[in-house]
């Protein structure tokens, strides 16, 4: 699974020494309370840019929406058949990432949990069924 | 104050595999058609408004300057906008507003793409590019993978199936069969669609618009210049245009698109009209999934009740509303810049009287047209009458 990531932003930064760490981590504004799920720099409904990063509750993770690449584009076209999942934790918050699994069934997998894998050493994370 | 804008010519090409033709040539193509059939020439034009989403597929980067060149268009405003495959609807947006706001009389729009010249694995990868690059792209999802995350989503929230999926893209491709400017022309059966390569489960190859070279064009006049031009103007009587969210993480409703619902309560709002006033409908079937969404969104059904609309025959000719009779995106063809420019020379065909037999909606007065880029981020809603 490809952890390269490009960008320098503070938040993909953060969320990968976080990663680092074995966590997940969201952003919450501190004025207002609204969390943000991947973090962001700055609140959507407050316009504040004071966010504090913290870990996601991985201890509840619900597929809402799957599908499996079976057309990759050119950079990943040596994979083939790879899940994609949006998964749900607690707090409404959701983050898509790649689906282990051996059940190929998009419909039957949405609504089921699955557990959530951070490779620390990549760093990466994927979910697995 | 706001001036009215009308239609007063349009030009198309074929759409489809143009292996010998640049972006240059089949703009100029539908260019050329639609200053002839709006009866002006080049020197006329006041302003140019280009849409071309990749530079990446046809290697020309900046296109606008290459296409003002090959119609013969210099010293007038020209530029191009992008709005990923509703880019053909913001390079109209940008005409509109120049002339809706007095700054110039008559523009034309060109929407133009080059698709099928990479190899499609390469294509493929330069449309995964137009999702973010930083939070999605990196897992390696594609266009049919975020549409078949929300057909999963829709499917299990409504009960949705893959045969009502199927059923949309039977119907674009039996409409296409009468149009002269589709990639495809040719019937097909559910049990073709439902048999056809996954791509992205539950979304297979016949439930995805294809990769496609073509261009189309629009002249966009004044009142006073469109009633000096020709009997037939057809007016823009509404323009809604909203945006969505970018990450589909951070979307509360996968199975709905928000923007298309703003984007029409816009449109409705402008034009005094109601979903019920519409008779004939272009939706942005990129994926046969959007178009069952689309309904909910515009009004024609109710939230999870889209797929009722094409089991019963709704959208078909004849029905309720009739929705895609050019064969839709998914069998006239996709080229992302072009689409929403086609959309209007396709509105304005039918309310002319000009469409082909066999998909044609006589003595249609209103019509609509629905584009979006990406998963709705960029939405676009317009309304036409005579």
């Amino acid at each position: 699974m490809d952890s390269q990531f490009h960008s320098q932003l503070k938040t993909k930064k953060s969320f990968l020494e976080g990663l680092k760490r074995g966590e997940i981590l969201f952003s919450q504004c501190e004025k207002c309370s609204q969390k943000y799920l991947p973090p962001r720099e700055i609140c959507k409904v407050c316009g504040s840019k004071s966010l504090a990063l913290k870990p996601v509750d991985l201890s509840h993770a619900k597929v809402v929406a799957c599908t499996f690449i079976q057309v990759p584009p050119e950079r990943y076209s040596n994979e083939e058949g790879y899940g994609i999942a949006v998964v749900e934790f607690k707090d409404n918050l959701r983050l898509l990432g790649r689906l282990n699994t051996a059940l190929k069934d998009p419909i039957k997998i949405v609504g089921l949990n699955v557990k959530v894998v951070v490779e620390k050493s990549k760093p990466d994370f994927w979910f697995e069924l | 104050m706001v001036q009215k804008v009308a239609i007063v010519g349009v030009g198309h090409t074929k759409f489809g595999h143009h292996d010998d033709l640049s972006i240059r040539e089949l703009a100029a193509e539908a260019g050329f058609a639609a200053l002839e059939d709006a009866g002006i020439a080049n020197t006329e034009v006041q302003m140019l408004s280009v849409g071309v989403a990749s530079g990446s597929m046809s290697g020309q980067l900046s296109p606008a300057a290459s296409v003002a060149d090959a119609l013969g268009i210099a010293g007038v405003p020209y530029y191009r906008s992008e709005a990923a495959c509703a880019t053909g609807s913001a390079a109209l947006r940008t005409a509109y507003a120049h002339i809706a706001s007095g700054f110039v009389d008559i523009a034309l729009v060109v929407g133009v793409e080059v698709m099928t010249h990479t190899p499609t694995k390469v294509s493929t990868d330069y449309l995964a590019q137009m999702g973010d690059m930083e939070w999605e792209y990196v897992h390696g999802i594609t266009f049919p993978g975020y549409f078949a995350l929300m057909a999963s989503s829709h499917m299990k929230l409504y009960g949705t199936s893959e045969e009502d999926l199927a059923l949309v893209s039977v119907k674009n491709h039996k409409y296409a069969f009468y149009n002269p400017y589709a990639q495809f022309q040719k019937r097909i059966s559910v049990s073709d669609v439902l048999s056809s390569k996954p791509v992205a489960p539950p979304l297979k190859l016949l439930d995805c618009s294809p990769l496609t070279d073509g261009a189309a064009a629009v002249v966009l006049a004044s009142e006073e210049l469109a009633r000096k031009l020709t009997d037939t103007p057809v007016w823009i009587r509404g323009m809604g245009v909203a945006s969505l969210n970018n990450l589909i993480a951070e979307r509360r409703d996968l199975a709905s698109i928000p923007s298309v619902r703003l984007a029409a309560k816009i449109a409705y709002s402008q034009s005094g009209f109601t979903p019920a006033d519409i008779q004939i409908a272009e939706l942005h079937d990129c994926f046969t999934i959007a178009e069952i969404i689309e309904y909910e969104e515009l009004g024609f059904a109710e939230r999870g009740k889209g797929a009722q609309l094409v089991r019963e025959g709704q959208t078909e000719l004849g029905g309720k509303i009739p929705v895609n009779l050019s064969g839709g995106l998914k069998a006239k063809g996709h080229p992302l810049g072009a689409t929403g420019v086609s959309m209007a020379v396709e509105i304005t065909k039918q309310l002319r009287g000009e469409a082909e037999r066999g998909r044609s909606v006589s003595g249609a007065q209103v019509g609509l047209t629905q584009n979006m880029g990406l998963t709705g981020q960029y939405s676009f809603v317009t309304i036409y009458s005579r």
